[in-house]
């Protein structure tokens, strides 16, 4: 069997004459968080669908451990575990009557399913909600029930729909730490449209736009594209032959009086810049620097952001505030 | 044993949700009531022809069956209501051959439809309809039980098609209304105009109708056999026609 937990080949998928999927060729590897990121309307939810057997593609081809998505669906079926994107419980059934009927599907025997059913409520924080009908739950409560019954399982793929949509920051931070804890055993496949989750969680990440996959790697080797990131020094001084005469591997230039120097790692350079600086004698009344972000990836890739707005979260922010020196 | 699975998973949650909703469905037994107590009592000393039996002992077991017929097929709406709150996607995508999960929920329905009628028959006998033996009652419910599985399947492939819930009560109502009133539960057919005899004749679900009654009460105008023959052959058909149907959902 090969390192590779789905391998997709050239999935296209129309509807009605519309190309919602132009040939998608993806290879994940076991045991890795990968993320779909792309803006609405992308494909993402389609090309989830198809790898779940939900959707049957138009053409190419999807193997996953092993098993054509197409010929072998009760095996894929068995494998995996899926929270979707829309809601797809039983409101009229309680929290736990929902996974307990999910788990017997799912083949599991009751002793062995009703601990297990605790165990993840308890990890989604619905343990003292479990009898009660999930009609009465919150969004958020809704979501996080159906992230536990897709784990319910113990899936070897769990695909995560914009698992995190709606919830909480502290149930998102709890979400993370366990999906973390999964990495290595699990194959996670989830889309999203925050930055900091992908950046975080994320092992593998492709860019998916209008049915295609743009760009793919992790987080540096998709910030790479961009090119590098700024350091943005204010100084009446000339720092320029400064940093030439250092042979620090970077490039200056001016704009309205503030030095914009580019690296490839401003957290990893600042340091050593502001040291080299400093020693010169240059006076420096203010540092800022300018992180590559995913969201910046993202415009240079498709010259459209990803989300108009996005969860208040340091990470998000463009600017990071390094405070003053001097 | 592991086959049967998706079948016994998707009936038992039907009838826990039955049972949590066991006022509504009493109260769905209020036209069945009405049909009872005010035709087949209202008109109880009428003089069919060639039956010796009063009108409330004929009617009696069509309208028990018309119940089952009704309640059943419209069980078939969870399957739309299902689609629009996203859960079916839960049982599309579920280890189980689709095939297992029509035939759990045309179980289901058949069950619903045959408790509802069960209580109807308590009713039907209260009002004064004697029955012959024991053994024809319980030889009626299997009647009953057919009905109900055939009445499912077809609301189940209703449901494929219809993706709204009006849509599909029109429909619904457009289907069983002929299916009853030629049933010949409410009129002997062997004394009826031809057209309207070869239109009974042509109507399964009369062999229902006539299953039942003979089994309740005795009342005989098809051979028994024959009756659970046809019923039998009608279910079979429409239940894999409706499992047939399921296999082209996508979501
Ligand atoms: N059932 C459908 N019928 C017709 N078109 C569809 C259907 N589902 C999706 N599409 C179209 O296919 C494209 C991709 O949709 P998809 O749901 O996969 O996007 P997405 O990346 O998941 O977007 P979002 O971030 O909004 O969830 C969209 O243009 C959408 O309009
Ligand atoms: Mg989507």
């Amino acid at each position: 069997m090969s390192d590779f937990a789905i391998v997709s080949d050239a999935v296209t998928k129309r509807y009605n004459g519309f190309e919602a999927l132009k040939g998608v060729s993806l290879r994940i590897p076991r045991g890795v968080v990968f993320g779909l990121l792309g803006p609405n309307g992308a494909g993402k939810t389609t090309l989830l669908s198809i790898f779940t057997t939900l959707k049957r593609a138009n053409s190419g081809s999807v193997i996953v451990e092993g098993f054509d998505v197409q010929k072998e669906k009760y095996s894929v079926r068995k494998l995996q575990g899926v929270v979707f994107q829309d809601s797809s419980h039983d409101g009229e059934l309680t929290a736990f009557e929902n996974l307990f009927f999910h788990a017997k599907l799912y083949g599991m025997p009751s002793d062995k399913s009703r601990k297990k059913i605790l165990d993840v409520l308890e990890l989604v924080g619905l343990s003292d909600r479990k009898d009660d009908f999930v009609n009465t739950f919150s969004g958020g409560m809704r979501r996080r029930m159906e992230i536990a019954r897709a784990l319910v399982h113990e899936p070897k793929i769990l695909y995560l729909d914009e698992p995190t949509t709606g919830l909480d920051p502290q149930t998102r931070n709890h979400l993370w730490e366990y999906l973390k804890n999964l990495r290595g055993t699990t194959t996670i496949v989830l889309t999203t449209h925050y930055m900091d989750e992908a950046e975080k969680l994320c092992d593998i990440i492709a860019v998916i736009d209008h049915g295609s996959i743009i760009a793919q790697g992790n987080s540096d080797d998709l910030k790479r594209i961009v090119g590098g990131e700024v350091i943005l020094v204010r100084s009446s001084d000339n720092i320029i032959p400064v940093l030439k005469r250092s042979k620090f591997k970077c490039s200056v230039d001016k704009h309205n009086g503030i030095f914009e120097i580019r690296v490839d790692n401003a957290e990893k350079s600042i340091a050593k810049i502001l040291r080299v600086l400093e020693r010169a004698g240059v006076k420096i009344s203010g540092v800022d620097v300018h992180r590559t972000t995913l969201e910046d990836v993202f415009l240079h890739l498709t010259g459209k952001s990803l989300r108009e707005e996005s969860p208040v979260d340091f990470e998000t922010k463009s600017y990071t505030n390094l405070g003053r020196v001097n | 044993m592991r086959h049967f699975n998706g079948v016994i998973v998707v009936f038992e949650r039907q009838m826990v949700r039955y049972w949590r909703h066991k006022l509504r469905w009493l109260v769905a037994l209020v036209t069945p009531l009405f049909f009872l107590l005010f035709l087949s009592v209202g008109l109880k000393h009428i003089q069919l022809p060639g039956i010796e039996e009063n009108y409330l002992v004929f009617s009696a077991p069509g309208i028990i069956l018309m119940t089952v017929l009704f309640h059943s097929m419209f069980t078939g709406v969870e399957l739309i209501f299902e689609r629009q709150f996203g859960f079916l996607k839960e049982t599309l995508i579920a280890p189980i051959p689709r095939w297992e999960a029509i035939l759990g929920k045309v179980l289901g329905g058949a069950v619903i439809g045959l408790i509802q009628g069960i209580l109807m028959t308590f009713v039907a006998i209260l009002a004064g309809m004697p029955i012959i033996s024991f053994l024809g009652v319980i030889k009626a419910f299997f009647f009953l039980f057919l009905t109900g599985m055939a009445s499912t399947a077809i609301g189940v492939a209703f449901a494929v098609k219809i993706h709204d819930t009006q849509g599909f009560v029109l429909i619904v109502n457009l289907v069983l209304f002929p299916l009853f009133f030629l049933s010949g539960a409410l009129f002997p057919f062997t004394t009826a105009p031809w057209w309207l005899k070869f239109l009974v004749q042509l109507n399964p679900i009369t062999y229902g109708v006539e299953g039942t009654r003979a089994a309740l009460t005795g009342i005989q105008q098809i051979g028994f056999v024959n009756c659970a023959l046809v019923l039998f052959f009608f279910t079979v058909v429409v239940v894999w026609f409706s499992a047939k149907m399921f296999e082209t959902v996508e979501e």
